[in-house]
């Protein structure tokens, strides 16, 4: 059990204490005279200042006997997720219940604080029992979420002050990038990925596994061919051929920009990047669907360019979201291009490049990959997941 | 890819703000709204009212000596106390909008006020008279009305104690101690909207107030019944403090049931209009 670090006291309003004293000496002196009175007088004048001295020291008092018995928090979260919080108050006293507790927690992450509520209230903690308070909060910025300190305030009516004892234990809760749902065609993705770096395509070999249909393309195997979707289209000489992978070669890259802009626009910049990394969130869990093995590239800083090689485990998945749930725009244009060039020239990889720019790079033109700009980012999720 | 883009919604950018908005709760999260709210809740609190009326009955019979004080003699006391007795809960800002009845009872309260301890002594007409003068005055004060009513009432009850004739000083007892009065409800009512126990050390302040005057001018006649005087005291006390226990319900009806950090410049996530990075409400 943790004791409070410190009790802040806020004094009652001065106006207050100024009236009432006022009025209490005014009794006195009007009393003093009367010795019939005295009976009168010291009940008038001293029924206030008990009162008052008795909740004031009872709001102190409880407010020291405090302990936090627990904290109910999660280690990570997603972003656009809620998560319930809650605290357990045990009163150590022995004498007076704590009445009318008042707790709340303070939340913060990355320069974002919110340490004004919402209290909630705890009705009564008898001696030697706990009371448990509770809140649903919902983080919508990725990164580290600091819950805490926490504090129980009491102030019984006519108290002098407020006493709020402050625990400082700090809770880190992982706010993981939001969960969207793309849309079924995404699949579209990965047709035609093999050729993106030149490998051409025979025939099926068991390992492989159905991807999807494409164009024809001359030196295609005719027994490839979709007949169905090729019936389908109106031009006849239009044909479309099945693809198949292997689903546990390491030959999907999949890049993420994270070059801060150059018009300066940082804001929707920003805005960009957040749909970018739940967007790759997401097609990783999608290729991990389709037992896909991926490669996940992306720069962390300045020389740090990070690789993940997903397989498709949950664990993985878990050390992805980690990874995206911690990034930022500390990319760069030159490294960025080094990045995409290795990954071509990786034997036989198809890279998915996630781009921040409105518009296709000249040099990513010329590179055989395939490039997601942020207006594809709608067009393939379907809805944004509120847990 | 062409094929991707035509099935861009071009206004989706527009449509998500509004999708996303509709998830999160907008929680009364500011001192004044805290404040508006805390005072309808005290407006809907019949117990408070109860509270209120009895506090200031008990403060009428504790400072008249409960009964002690005569009519006939000291009749601009009596009524002066009566009328504020009646008037002064109802100018309290949580007090509701009188109705049509309002001033018929007032006006009755008044007169019974005066009646009722004069049963056990004798009730003559001249008693009656300031019954009726009570009664008179509250239900022909209305609106604005009331207030002159409590600055003259203030005014009588220190004008007569003053050497001078009371029609002279009156008036001008009456003018300070009004002022005196606005000055102490502007800094009370500054206050009490933020932090409202404030209400019950004020409470407590104009009942010692009353006591002090009683003890300081109605001396020998409140001697005589100490015991009766230290009752309607003590019920005047309770009765403060159950309305510092109902102001307390109501600081808790009215606290906030959610909070949203502070909206930021730079769009976080996917929201752009509705920009809170934390959300947090109570479960």
């Amino acid at each position: 059990m943790e004791r409070p670090s410190r009790i802040k006291l806020t004094i009652a309003p001065p106006i207050g204490i100024a009236v009432l004293g006022a009025s209490l000496v005014a009794a006195t002196i009007a009393g003093v005279p009367h010795p019939a009175l005295r009976a009168l007088v010291v009940f008038a004048v001293a029924f206030p200042l008990l009162w008052i001295a008795l909740a004031t020291t009872l709001s102190y008092t409880t407010a020291r006997a405090l302990r936090t018995a627990g904290v109910e928090v999660p280690s990570r979260t997603h972003a656009m997720g809620s998560f319930r919080l809650a605290l357990t108050l045990a009163h150590g006293g022995h004498a007076f219940p704590a009445i009318g507790v008042l707790t709340s927690a303070r939340f913060s992450t990355a320069g974002v604080v919110v340490d004004a509520g919402p209290w909630a209230e705890i009705p009564v903690v008898e001696a030697g029992r706990a009371g448990t308070s509770r809140w649903d909060v919902m983080a919508k910025r990725r990164g580290m979420l600091l819950v805490g300190p926490f504090s129980a305030a009491v102030e019984l009516p006519g108290s002098a002050i407020r006493a709020t004892a402050v625990f400082e234990a700090t809770h880190a809760v992982t706010v993981l990038p939001a969960v969207y749902h793309l849309q079924p065609f995404v699949d579209a993705l990965l047709a035609g990925r093999h050729v993106a770096a030149g490998r051409f395509q025979t025939l099926p070999v068991a390992t492989e596994e159905y991807v999807g249909a494409r164009e024809y393309r001359p030196g295609d195997s005719p027994k490839l061919i979709h007949r169905v979707l090729s019936l389908r289209t109106r031009d006849p000489d239009q044909f479309y051929v099945r693809e198949f992978q292997d689903p546990s070669r390491d030959d999907l890259s999949l890049v993420l920009d994270t070059a801060p802009p150059l018009d300066g626009d940082a804001a929707l910049h920003r805005y960009r990047l957040e749909k970018a990394v739940c967007f790759v969130s997401a097609l990783c869990r999608i290729f991990a669907a389709r037992r896909l093995t991926v490669r996940f590239v992306c720069q962390r800083g300045a020389r740090d360019v990070v690789t993940l090689r997903l397989r498709p485990l949950n664990a993985d998945l878990d050390r992805l979201e980690m990874e995206l749930a911690q990034l930022d725009l500390r990319g760069d244009r030159a490294t960025l291009g080094r990045v995409l060039l290795g990954e071509v020239r990786r034997h036989g990889a198809a890279v998915i490049f996630v781009s921040l720019r409105p518009r296709e790079q000249v040099e990513q033109q010329r590179l055989p990959i395939v490039t997601l700009t942020p207006d594809h980012v709608p067009v393939f999720t379907r809805e944004v997941v509120w847990q | 890819m062409i094929n991707w883009l035509r099935r861009v919604d071009p206004a989706f950018y527009h449509k998500e703000p509004h999708l996303l908005r509709t998830q999160a709760r907008i929680a009364r999260y500011t001192e004044e709204a805290q404040a508006e709210v805390r005072c309808s809740v005290l407006t809907a609190d019949r117990m408070l009212h109860a509270a209120t009326t009895i506090v200031a009955l008990s403060a009428y019979a504790a400072a008249t000596g409960v009964g002690a004080l005569d009519p006939r003699g000291d009749w601009p006391t009596v009524w002066a106390f009566a009328v504020l007795a009646v008037a002064a809960p109802s100018a309290l800002p949580w007090w509701p909008r009188p109705d049509e009845g309002a001033w018929w009872r007032h006006a009755l309260i008044g007169s019974a006020l005066i009646t009722i301890p004069a049963v056990w002594s004798r009730i003559d007409p001249a008693v009656l008279s300031i019954a009726l003068l009570v009664g008179a005055t509250l239900y022909v004060a209305r609106g604005r009305g009331r207030v002159a009513l409590l600055v003259l009432a203030v005014g009588v009850l220190f004008g007569v104690r003053m050497p001078a004739h009371p029609l002279f000083v009156a008036p001008l007892v009456g003018v300070l101690a009004a002022g005196a009065g606005i000055l102490g409800v502007r800094l009370i009512a500054r206050v009490w909207r933020l932090r409202p126990q404030v209400v019950t050390w004020s409470a407590f302040a104009t009942l010692l107030v009353a006591c002090a005057y009683t003890f300081a001018f109605d001396a020998p006649a409140v001697a005589l019944r100490v015991p009766a005087e230290i009752a309607a005291i003590a019920v005047a006390y309770l009765c403060v403090c159950i309305m510092a226990g109902r102001i307390r319900r109501a600081e808790l009806m009215a606290r906030p049931d959610g909070v949203l950090s502070i909206p930021q410049s730079i769009v976080p996530l996917l929201d752009r209009s509705h920009d809170h990075a934390i959300i947090c409400w109570l479960a």
